[in-house]
């Protein structure tokens, strides 16, 4: 093992200076030549936690602290592995990879894994490996759109049921959503009905996870009984932090409507 | 808010497959434990039902959205709006909560026995429009909530008053698993609240 590891590194270290071949097929080489390098299970352990009786998130996996190359190599070429990182990921696309391990990088504690458990799922992980795997997920994103990134952020993500939960309202608009949610958001696609849809937070750059949004139209808003009644069904929703509930991250008012999201 | 994508439970049961019972198990267990959390913190829901349970594809979760704003003594009990609007949403209300009483978690306990009772198979007699008679028919529900003539001998009795139900979802939870101990029956997932 220690000789292994050893040769990896020389192995490493010699591919590196002369160029070729690619750092990450090296390190696909070195796990055993298949691809993706290791199954994502093994890459670290997977951050569940357990609360309320309730076992969350037993699949989403922190891959922020393991890197895809050889331990000896790390070492030597500290400067060049994110870029590995981000190649063996999404051969290809290593911008968009980057993103991907950007946002994957975000969950480091229990706790904001579950805040952020909506950045990057499994599926989303396996979408931009690939399907050198035998994913068929990948296999058919690939066919559809020609390659295999996955959607860029502020893009609304191909999804496959392209089904979100039923609102109580009809005839969602974009602009409409956007101007109730404000500055705060960017909506990518009105979901549901009425004023109801998606979108990413502008602000901070590294928490541009897909959340839903609810807007409240400006003669709803102007109601003082409704503007109780929503205001304290958003402190109640922003209250509650269970796996089982939905979750309200903020709420604001712009241009006389309000919004949560 | 949480992004969840999947289906509501209410269109999942209005789906041409049936829900598999360990999935009922399975989402009647998680929403029942988010209301004991929520009841922990003085909060009633007031408006469980199969529309506000939500079904997430990726991690196979129930969530529960929508929650109303009734903490614990504050308001009084009244129909909700979607109740008013669409009396089929009054077949879970409690029938204190009907009759405009005070409301507290047990409340939220008996509609969840009632999106149970339903996503078993059986339906839960509807009620008559109109918010006036939409007390008196969820009241005379506690004596005949189901209307289906071929499960007469199967047929529970509600428990109108809430002092008759178990008091929190951890009671709850553990009356359902009793029952789950026995030979599966339909109703046996909704048995605890009459």
């Amino acid at each position: 093992m220690v000789r292994s590891a050893r040769s990896a590194a020389s192995q490493f270290s010699n591919s590196f200076a002369s160029g070729s071949p690619a750092l990450e097929k090296l390190a696909i080489d070195e796990r055993g030549g298949s691809y993706p390098v290791a199954p994502l299970a093994q890459l670290a352990e997977p951050v569940a936690v357990e609360r309320h009786g309730v076992r969350r998130q037993p699949d989403l996996i922190d891959v922020s602290d393991h890197s895809l190359v050889p331990r000896a190599a790390r070492s030597t070429r500290s400067a060049s592995l994110s870029e590995c990182r981000a190649c063996a990921l999404v051969r290809g696309h290593s911008t968009t990879g980057r993103s991907v391990l950007a946002r994957a990088a975000l969950a480091r504690t229990p706790r904001q894994v579950h805040e952020q458990r909506d950045v990057l799922t499994p599926q989303e992980l396996r979408r931009g490996v690939g399907a050198r795997d035998g994913d068929t997920q990948g296999t058919s994103t690939r066919q559809k759109t020609g390659g295999m990134a996955p959607p860029s952020i502020g893009t609304l993500r191909p999804w496959a049921s392209a089904r979100t939960f039923s609102c109580s309202y009809a005839d969602a608009r974009l602009e409409a959503v956007q101007r109730a949610v404000g500055d705060r958001y960017q909506v990518t696609e009105p979901r549901g009905r009425r004023r109801h849809g998606c979108g990413v937070p502008r602000a901070p750059p590294h928490a541009r996870s897909h959340r839903g949004s609810e807007g409240v139209p400006p003669d709803v808003a102007a109601s003082a009984m409704r503007h109780e009644r929503s205001a304290a069904r958003r402190t109640l929703g922003a209250s509650l932090d269970h796996p089982n509930i939905v979750r309200v991250y903020d709420f604001g008012h712009a241009e006389g409507s309000a919004s949560s999201s | 808010m949480t992004f969840v994508r999947g289906d509501t439970f209410e269109e999942r049961l209005r789906g041409d497959a049936p829900v598999p019972t360990d999935q009922v198990l399975r989402v009647v267990r998680e929403i029942a434990d988010a209301l004991g959390y929520a009841h922990r913190r003085g909060i009633v829901h007031r408006d469980v039902k199969p529309s506000n349970i939500l079904l997430d594809e990726d991690s196979g979760r129930a969530l529960l959205g929508r929650f109303r704003d009734c903490p614990r003594g504050r308001r009084r009990g009244v129909i909700t709006h979607t109740a008013r609007r669409r009396d089929r949403h009054a077949r879970y209300m409690a029938p204190e909560q009907a009759a405009s009483g005070r409301v507290d978690g047990r409340a939220d306990l008996h509609s969840l026995a009632a999106v149970a009772f339903r996503s078993a198979g059986r339906r839960i007699v509807a009620v008559q429009r109109g918010s006036a008679a939409l007390g008196r028919a969820v009241a005379r529900r506690s004596a005949r909530p189901v209307d289906s003539s071929r499960h007469r001998r199967s047929r529970p009795r509600w428990r109108s008053k809430p002092d008759d139900r178990p008091a929190t979802a951890a009671a709850w939870l553990a009356a359902l698993g009793r029952a789950e101990v026995r030979p599966w029956r339909p109703w046996a997932a909704a048995g605890v609240a009459w």
